[in-house]
């Protein structure tokens, strides 16, 4: 038995080294490609949904949002969560955001007949403290048009995307997006059914939909016209100090028994349930993928070693007439589909962490509600190089075995 | 020693048999060089594969220092060429990704020889029939002459106690011939059981004795 592993070892050793240099770069160069079939196909299926969190929660929700209970109007005692979370360790940045219904109108004053419907659109005026939610969600970086708004701009607005008929092109009879509206132009924003007057300072599109359908005014401005008595926001961001876990300083809330005042989630939770879902959707399909590339590779080292072994038919049965057992004969062909399964393997990791991912954190795919990148942790891909290492031990030993098990005689002498 | 006893090999292919061995019965001493020799069809090589387990009879028996190994499993065949067996073949039959010593070497590692002692040994065999300076060829860098020694180098190389060959100079050309022959002989002289096959009567007559077949009956067993 060990004489056995140890011949085919030899045999293998030497078949390899002395094989045609062109023969071996081309079936190393066909499990690499099965290796990145088995990890870039299905790193972008799967990459889809998860650049859709990233963008949720680097974009709208922080690492832990806090939000209002569904029968509120607010988070009502926000002072009381506010107390337990100034002093709480491990938060970062704080954005707090007050909502309130309002309806945006633009070229209201080309209007020429009292009938002509306004170019307008409901929405959400949203008041905040710029400088806190751009260290939180990174919203400066995502403007399109124009420039983010200053906390001291008193005349200013900025807008989402979506409410735009260019990025948006939504036109029903009970809602439809503003047609003619440019970075410069005076807005109307009428709130409790009083009219106020800004004007656009820039476009802001994160493909959060949250995000683009808001109007944001600065929060002094806000407060000025909102005329609420109670005020108090309704949704609080959270960034987290680096190392410090979502669901941790979530669990610090719950033992307080603060869950029964607000909603508190971590980005994850929050995410609106179509995301969860083409999650879950895409992951099913990015492990049948993967599956069919399991299949795929494994026929790919059966036909290479099939055709190997068929080739040296005669030699093989010479090594079984001068007294090598059909053990050592198999060893030495799964070694080789071993060899060339692992180095295959090894050359696409190589091209997947040094090329293809940083690729695509560089150039993420451009989806309507995500930027898609390559999704592949590295163990994720450790477990694919296993899995195609182990499947081209069997789908060697298998045709090695056929061929190894025909008649000695005949196979010396061709028969 | 080896027995024979009233071997019949029957080759059946859909309604035809033909007997390639009829019935053959006969014996071989130990350090004996035995030459068989017969046309072209007569069944010689049939023989051979049979005495050298690479075969079954279709009936009778062989028997080799008294151990009937008619009928081994196919393992226990294996493991008993490896360690009593060697064959030189018409066409050398030489592994062509491993050189001379890579190739006598092989047999060796597989009784459980370390590589080192396996190449020391495997130098020592080419060395014996005039090879030390092709240690590291491969067989489409050697003549056919120079191949067919190295087969025979790997043939005794774990010191077989029968040694065949099936026509081994059908390929070379008569002074290369010579120089194997001359291989024969010498292992022979220092023991070493030979079974040969040849169509070459000048050839036969190195042996001790020649076996001649006919249609796959023995016509003629002879002293030389
Ligand atoms: N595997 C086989 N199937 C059918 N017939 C065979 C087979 N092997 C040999 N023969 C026949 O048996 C006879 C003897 O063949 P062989 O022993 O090779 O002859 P020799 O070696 O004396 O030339 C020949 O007629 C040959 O055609
Ligand atoms: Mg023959």
């Amino acid at each position: 038995m060990f004489t056995s592993i140890k011949v085919g070892f030899y045999l293998a050793l030497k078949d390899l080294s002395r094989a045609s240099k062109l023969t071996t770069l081309l079936i190393i160069f066909i499990m690499t490609l099965t290796f990145l079939n088995l990890t870039v196909g299905r790193g972008i299926l799967v990459g889809l949904p998860k650049g859709s969190t990233n963008v949720y929660d680097e974009r709208y929700s922080g690492d832990l949002i806090i939000s209002k209970l569904r029968k509120d109007q607010f988070v009502v005692d926000f002072p009381k969560i506010e107390n337990f979370y100034s002093s709480l360790e491990g938060i970062q940045f704080i954005s707090k955001r007050y909502l309130h219904p309002a309806t945006l109108t633009a070229g209201y004053e080309q209007r020429l007949r009292e009938t002509e419907v306004y170019d307008a659109t409901g929405t959400v005026v949203v008041g905040i403290d710029l400088q806190a939610e751009d260290k939180v969600t990174n919203l400066s970086k995502h403007i399109v048009e124009g420039e983010y708004l200053d906390n001291k701009d008193t005349r200013g607005v900025m807008i989402g995307a979506n409410l735009l008929f260019r990025y948006s092109p939504l036109d029903s009879p009970t809602e439809s997006n503003i047609k003619n509206l440019k970075v410069g132009d005076k807005v109307k924003l009428t709130i409790n059914d009083k009219d106020y007057f800004y004007f656009l300072r820039g476009v802001v599109k994160s493909k959060v939909s949250e995000v683009d359908r808001r109007v944001y005014l600065p929060i002094d401005e806000y407060k000025r016209v909102s005329g609420e008595k109670d005020f108090k926001p309704e949704e609080i961001s959270f960034k987290l100090v680096p190392g410090f876990v979502p669901a941790d300083i979530k669990n610090k809330f719950y033992e307080q028994g603060l869950h029964k005042l607000a909603k508190i989630q971590t980005a994850e939770e929050s995410q609106p349930q179509f995301l969860k879902d083409i999650g879950t959707t895409f992951d099913i399909l990015g492990n049948f993928l993967g599956g069919i590339g399991i299949v795929v590779a494994s026929v790919t080292v059966f036909i290479v070693v099939f055709v190997n072994a068929i080739t040296r038919r005669k030699y093989i049965g010479i090594l079984k007439a001068i007294g090598i057992t059909s053990l050592a004969i198999e060893i030495s062909y799964i070694i080789q589909a071993v060899f060339y399964a692992l180095t295959g393997s090894i050359i696409g990791m190589l091209i997947l962490y040094l090329s293809f991912v940083p690729y695509f954190a560089q150039n993420p795919i451009n989806f309507p509600f995500a930027d898609g990148i390559l999704y592949a942790p590295f163990f994720d891909s450790l477990s694919r190089l296993g899995v195609l290492v182990f499947s081209s031990v069997l789908s060697g030993f298998i045709p090695a075995r056929i061929v190894v098990n025909q008649k000695t005689l005949d196979a010396i002498l061709g028969r | 020693m080896i027995i024979v006893k009233n071997l019949v090999k029957k080759f059946t292919n859909g309604e035809t048999t033909l007997v390639a061995n009829n019935n053959l019965s006969f014996e071989v001493e130990t350090g004996e060089f035995l030459s068989i020799i017969g046309r072209s069809g007569s069944g010689k090589s049939t023989l051979l594969y049979q005495l050298g387990l690479l075969d079954h009879p279709t009936s009778g028996k062989i028997l080799i220092d008294n151990v009937d190994v008619t009928n081994l499993y196919a393992d226990r065949r294996t493991e008993y060429r490896l360690n009593n067996l060697g064959y030189v073949f018409q066409d050398y039959a030489l592994l062509p990704t491993l050189t001379s010593l890579e190739n006598v070497s092989v047999p060796l590692l597989m009784r459980g020889f370390s590589i080192s002692d396996a190449y020391k040994k495997g130098r020592k065999a080419l060395d014996k029939i005039g090879l030390s300076k092709k240690y590291d060829n491969l067989p489409s860098m050697l003549s056919g002459g120079e191949q067919q020694r190295v087969s025979i180098a790997r043939a005794i190389v774990n010191e077989p106690k029968i040694l065949f060959a099936d026509e081994p100079t059908a390929n070379l050309d008569s002074e290369t011939s010579k120089l194997v022959l001359d291989s024969f002989t010498e292992l022979n002289q220092n023991g070493q059981t030979i079974i040969m096959v040849t169509h070459e009567k000048e050839y036969a007559a190195i042996g001790d004795r020649t076996l001649e077949l006919k249609d796959g009956n023995i016509v003629r067993f002879t002293k030389n």
